[in-house]
């Protein structure tokens, strides 16, 4: 139930009303089961009724994860976009805190705020504490890595080593983001096999049913 | 909607009413077929394949241009220069755009292509070009990182099209294999299938079937001709 309200909370939604939003739609779903259980005589209709609205309210419930997942993936890759417009910046020459202001302009709304939040911090506080807050969010060890290789810029100067150990770090996420980008479409593409299978079901059952329904008139007759 | 003829979309629709014939023995069950086959290949199908493609041509064509800039600004320095060389040897569609553009000035064309390429590897190359314009320097040095993230860039959408290619035909041969199986049962039952064919519910799951085969037409068309710009959005950048 703990993962339930995070993940409601993460997409900015309120707890409360959702969860009276899902039981409104259980409770509909159990009336009409009892209804058909109630007025329609063939009890197969009133179990696949029953069957469907359970089905119905995991797909709901579990929507809540699928979603912040792809939030989640969205917001780490626009951080290895911005940070590649950081990466041009700061390669030609610019330091931390302006390259990191360069790159507002090609953020979206949310990453801009994330950004000039983690600027106000910097002007503040001089640990690494503002950077690992920034990562937070994006709840990546990758992110992590990247923020305290830009910190060490901060911290020791933007020179040759710094500067390599940061291009190392990036290029290892991207390598990393971009496969298991190509891992997720693939996973994506292997669930479209199902709907053949599905098909030949679909046959199976006409089948089955027309040949059922002619026996039946068969016996019938005699 | 812009409605493109192509013979190639005939085929699936005839071979599909074709199978649905066979299958209920009724000219109004394979009309249904037709003409929903028909309705969502040229109308529906059409559009995405069709944005798709024009977006990995246009992605193609900004891979050509910035790494044809990028060599040819080294050797001629101005951007003038650089521009009079590069865009007479692009494909027809920067041509044109660039015509209309021809009053502004030369780094003020090359921002006003962002429309043409909205991809997050021309902002960068924006950036790199604004920065070597400002400051001078050796532009190769200052656009490696550049080059490198455009080539993977490229990788990455041949990757997710070859990906795409082998699924789609993965997904044809099953389709292929479900529906042998109903024509073969067809044949096979004879006397009986013919009574089977008679009854409306079994006419209208062969419609339902047919349906079923363009939605998931669709759902592959939707996972494989997806172009992901990925990157920030030009809009909120400007």
């Amino acid at each position: 139930m703990n993962k339930l309200r995070d993940d409601i909370e993460f997409l900015g939604l309120d707890y409360k009303k959702e969860i009276i939003k899902t039981s409104l739609i259980a409770f509909v779903l159990v009336i009409f089961t009892v209804i058909c259980f109630i007025f329609v005589p063939q009890i197969y209709i009133s179990i696949m009724m029953a069957v469907g609205s359970l089905f119905v309210i995991y797909i709901f419930l579990s929507s809540y994860s699928s979603k912040r997942k792809v939030i989640e993936q969205k917001h780490i890759n626009e951080f290895v976009s911005v940070i590649s417009y950081f990466e041009t910046f700061i390669s030609n020459g610019l330091n931390v805190y302006t390259s990191l202001e360069s790159i507002l302009p090609f953020s979206s709304d949310w990453m801009a705020n994330e950004i000039k939040n983690l600027l106000t911090d910097i002007d503040h506080d001089k640990t690494i504490k503002p950077f690992i807050t920034f990562a937070t969010p994006f709840n990546s060890t990758l992110v992590e890595n990247i923020m305290m290789s830009i910190y060490q810029m901060v911290d020791d100067g933007e020179n040759e080593t710094r500067l390599n150990g940061f291009y190392h770090s990036f290029e290892e996420m991207n390598k990393i983001n971009k496969n298991e980008q190509i891992n997720a479409i693939q996973k994506s593409l292997d669930s479209v096999n199902l709907f053949p299978l599905v098909g030949t079901g679909i046959i199976t059952v006409m089948l089955t049913f027309g040949i059922i329904t002619i026996i039946g008139e068969m016996i019938n007759v005699f | 909607m812009k409605f493109r003829f192509k013979v190639e979309y005939l085929v699936l629709p005839i071979l599909f009413s074709l199978i649905a014939y066979l299958a209920s023995n009724s000219f109004i069950v394979t009309g249904v077929v037709l003409i929903l086959s028909l309705i969502y290949f040229f109308f529906v199908y059409d559009r995405r394949l069709y944005k798709y493609v024009e977006q990995h041509n246009r992605f193609d064509s900004c891979y050509n241009f910035i790494n044809n800039f990028l060599i040819t600004i080294d050797s001629k320095q101005t951007l003038v220069l650089t521009l009079e060389s590069v865009i007479p040897i692009m494909d027809d569609g920067l041509k044109d755009e660039y015509h209309g553009i021809i009053h502004l000035e030369e780094f003020e064309r090359l921002d006003y292509l962002r429309k043409y390429y909205p991809f997050y590897v021309y902002d960068l190359f924006i950036n790199v070009v604004k920065l070597y314009t400002d400051r001078g320097g050796n532009i190769l040095d200052m656009s490696k990182f550049l080059l490198t993230e455009l080539r993977n860039e490229q990788d990455y959408n041949h990757e997710y099209y070859s990906l795409g290619k082998r699924k789609i035909f993965d997904f044809s041969i099953l389709w292929f294999f479900s529906l042998i199986v109903l024509v073969v049962l067809r044949f096979a039952l004879s006397q009986y299938y013919s009574m089977i064919a008679n009854q409306l519910f079994y006419k209208i799951m062969v419609v339902f079937l047919f349906i079923f085969i363009l939605i998931s037409i669709e759902v592959i068309n939707i996972k494989t001709h997806h172009f992901e710009k990925r990157g920030a959005d030009y809009e909120q950048a400007s």
